[in-house]
């Protein structure tokens, strides 16, 4: 797939330079996505101890993508990274409902960060092939982002990060929504 | 914290010896009842211990962390930083000494589990010197994991924003308080230490852990066995020699079409070769059979001419310029074909038209099976040469084979009409428009007869409804994005249409279709996936139809209130623009997919008349 998002990253985003924190709980599907997205990349830099930032690259468009996870207590550490965001890709595993408090909790605390406040929110919600899956409509409902966030734009749609379903929707979405100014 | 016990190294390790002589099996006694919690510890430290000699076969060395972090191994990762200990007083001595032990690439929350475990360890042995961290584990929790996030930042490439000494500290600090809201630290002191790591780490970035040696591995008790604070810890002794040291490979997930080249969509092979040899000079570039379940009718009708499973004549055809395209294709075509579909780029619509109806056409055999169309060419009939459709580098003998995955592709007729023996008129041209690549292009060919245009046509969209996954995600959308039509607006009309008014400051979005699944030629379907069952793609195109049916009328429903709402005010145009791009393309899509069912229908009932002995 990397190969073809490539391709449709250079598209969509011309010469931008994005850069797109990627959170949520553990098990949400973060990685299987990252992988999923970067499958074409040849890593020429030495692997170096710490965090997963994945880097996608076509011509000038530059995707970064972060997982940030982590409780409550690191959160604040990451802040140094937050004013250069662009986007917010927030993964939830639609099928863990008992976690879904916990899911809108990371997420409200993170978008409510002063620096975040600008950026477009993608809400994936994703693992929508297992059978209980909630559907974006009521993951939306949920989350209550209609009446928690009225100045930002934002988006919820089902993925499978197995299959890719979603996944180039939601890029897509962020392309046309975001702007060289982000 | 609770206290940790530190394990009696040499016993630990006579004990695991002995279970792993493969000569002389030890007798092992059953566990008795009242002691099962030291036989359920035995395990999770001989877990610990397989890990940190890179002998736990189950997962690969570089997963360890991340196995380790689930909050369900927490007692393996008790133990494995029990082998590590003692801890330096040093933090960066201290990250320093597990990533030389452990493998630390791995997802954030992981991480954090171990770090927070370190953290507690460490506090436990150091409450007395380090006194101003008043004792408390989250202080060094954070720093460890501010440590971490440092190395990645400085020593990272895809971390664009670099720390300066200053924000590092500053960042720390923040977050310590953030934390510890009501304790009083000593932050002089914290930031003391914290420049002093800033330093350590600018210069000499944490080790990464390297696969194990057998030499190594039997040196099991060099892990632990390093003093406290000493410098010669650091890197040299840790490091194995150069001698020992074997090459560096990440076990990252890879694949094929990492390789292929940019320009995808086609694949060429010789007439010489097997037309669907993988084995081909192009065989990295993804074969259609991977994409679906074999079936056994594709044993039966696959090798019957003029069925759903295969078509193979000889018809002219040309190269079209796809006039409706989502986006503008980019042009960094590398090969003769490509700069064929290439051309014209820059044209409007009328003129990509004009261009294309003035474009001659060519003569090749066209055979559509499993999942491919193939353009059999021949360099010495056609102006259309081989050289000119692959380039200098790309001759393989007197013909070539060019093969289009019909991934997303739809297939539909075109043109002028022709009075077949019946009397009826029908076209005797169609089209194929494949998925987006890098290239928008679709060919027309034209048929002997209309019946073989229909064959052709159900064909195509035959086995592109078998390959291609149900791109629903973004009809079930929900975003805040205002069209005209959001359900806000809708209700709060319908609650008073009389007296309901648009707020003057609401900001209205042109809509436009985002990029599908379906748009892209990948190898989504290939990989973890699996491929794609008859039966099932029967029942979602099914159920895919009647929602995109429901869709067009509710979207229909909507444009007389639409009217009221949005006349006299000036988003009144875009509004009405959007809900016609909109209505269309529900349309386009709902007309594509529904061809998709009638074939894939039509091939159950084939079967029907041809029942097959399964």
């Amino acid at each position: 797939m990397g190969n073809s998002v490539s391709k449709v990253l250079g598209k969509l985003f011309g010469t931008r330079e994005m850069k797109i924190l990627m959170l949520g709980l553990d098990n949400a599907g973060k990685t299987t996505i990252l992988y999923k997205l970067k499958l074409n990349k040849i890593k020429t830099s030495a692997p170096t101890v710490g965090f997963n930032v994945e880097t996608l690259s076509f011509k000038n468009v530059k995707f970064n993508m972060w997982d940030v996870g982590g409780q409550a207590r690191l959160r604040p550490l990451w802040r140094h990274y937050f004013p250069a965001t662009s986007a917010l890709i927030f993964v939830i595993d639609s099928n863990d409902k008992e976690r879904l408090d916990q899911a809108k909790e990371e997420l409200f605390s993170i978008i409510g960060e002063k620096e975040m406040e600008k950026v477009v929110l993608l809400v994936l919600a994703n693992k929508q092939d297992l059978p209980g899956a909630l559907s974006p409509n009521e993951v939306s409902d949920f989350l209550q982002l209609g009446e928690n966030l009225k100045n930002q734009l934002w988006s919820v749609i089902g993925s499978n990060a197995l299959t890719g379903q979603g996944l180039i929707e939601g890029l897509s979405w962020i392309a046309k929504n975001t702007s060289d100014s982000h | 914290m609770g206290a940790f016990i530190t394990p009696n190294k040499n016993q630990n390790h006579n004990r695991l010896m002995v279970g792993n002589e493969q000569s002389d099996p030890p007798i092992v006694e059953s566990p008795k009842m009242t002691n099962i919690h030291a036989f359920i510890n035995d395990a999770d430290l001989q877990t610990a211990d397989q890990m940190l000699k890179q002998t736990y076969r189950p997962l690969e060395y570089t997963q360890y962390a991340n196995w380790l972090g689930a909050k369900e191994n927490k007692r393996v990762l008790t133990e494995f930083l029990n082998l590590l200990r003692p801890w330096p007083t040093s933090l960066y001595l201290t990250l320093s000494k597990l990533s030389h032990g452990l493998y630390l690439i791995a997802e954030a929350t992981p991480l954090d589990n171990i770090l927070e475990e370190l953290a507690a360890q460490w506090t436990d042995e150091h409450k007395d010197k380090v006194s101003h961290f008043q004792g408390n584990y989250r202080v060094c929790h954070i720093i460890l994991f501010s440590l971490l996030i440092l190395n990645s930042d400085l020593h990272n490439e895809s971390f664009d924003y670099k720390f300066t000494v200053d924000q590092f500290i500053e960042n720390t600090i923040y977050a310590i308080r953030y934390e510890l809201k009501d304790m009083q630290l000593d932050e002089k002191l914290i930031k003391d230490d914290l420049r002093g790591y800033y330093n350590q780490i600018l210069d000499i970035p944490f080790p990464l852990c390297q696969p194990r040696t057998f030499k190594e591995v039997s040196n099991k008790n060099d892990y632990s066995s390093t003093s406290n604070d000493s410098p010669s810890m650091n890197h040299s002794s840790m490091n194995p020699s150069p001698n020992e040291r074997v090459s560096f490979s990440v076990s990252r997930k890879t694949s094929l079409f990492s390789l292929r080249p940019a320009s995808s969509l086609l694949e060429k092979t010789t007439t010489s070769q097997s037309v669907l040899s993988s084995q081909s000079e192009w065989s990295q570039h993804v074969n259609a059979t991977d994409f679906y379940v074999h079936q056994h009718e594709d044993d039966i009708f696959g090798k019957q001419n003029d069925s759903l499973w295969l078509v193979d004549h000889t018809l002219n055809f040309k190269v079209n310029k796809s006039t409706h395209s989502i986006s503008e294709p980019c042009d960094s075509a590398t090969h003769g074909i490509m700069k064929l579909f290439r051309r014209g780029n820059n044209l409007t619509h009328q003129q990509q038209r004009m261009e294309n109806a003035n474009r001659k056409m060519h003569r090749a055999r066209v055979t559509v099976q499993k999942g491919s169309l193939e353009l059999h060419l021949t360099k010495s009939k056609n102006k259309l040469s081989a050289r000119s459709l692959t380039g200098p580098n790309g001759i393989f003998g007197t013909s070539i084979i060019q093969r289009f995955n019909l991934f997303g592709a739809f297939a539909e007729l075109i043109g002028e009409t022709i009075i077949d023996h019946t009397g009826a008129s029908k076209p005797k041209c169609f089209q194929v428009e494949f998925a987006d690549d890098q290239h928008h292009k679709s060919l027309i060919f034209e048929c002997s007869s209309s019946k073989q245009c229909e064959t052709f046509v159900d064909c195509i969209n035959f086995w592109a409804s078998r390959i291609t996954p149900i791109p629903d995600s973004q009809f079930e959308m929900v975003s805040n994005q205002e069209y005209g039509w959001s359900g806000r607006i809708l209700s709060e009309y319908q609650e008073d249409p009389n007296s309901f008014k648009v707020n003057p400051k609401i900001k209205v979005f042109h809509w436009e279709p985002l990029y599908g699944l379906d748009s892209l030629y990948t190898n989504f379907n290939v990989e973890e996936s699996g491929k794609l069952n008859m039966d099932s793609q029967l029942l979602h195109w099914k159920i895919f139809v009647t929602k995109l049916a429901e869709w067009i009328n509710e979207h229909n429903d909507i444009k007389p209130a639409l009217i009221k709402i949005w006349t006299h005010n000036p988003n009144f145009d875009l509004i009405m623009d959007n809900w016609n791009a909109k209505y269309l393309y529900l349309n386009r899509q709902y007309h594509k997919h529904n061809e998709y069912l009638k074939a894939i229908e039509k091939s159950y009932e084939n079967s029907d008349k041809f029942p097959i002995d399964k």
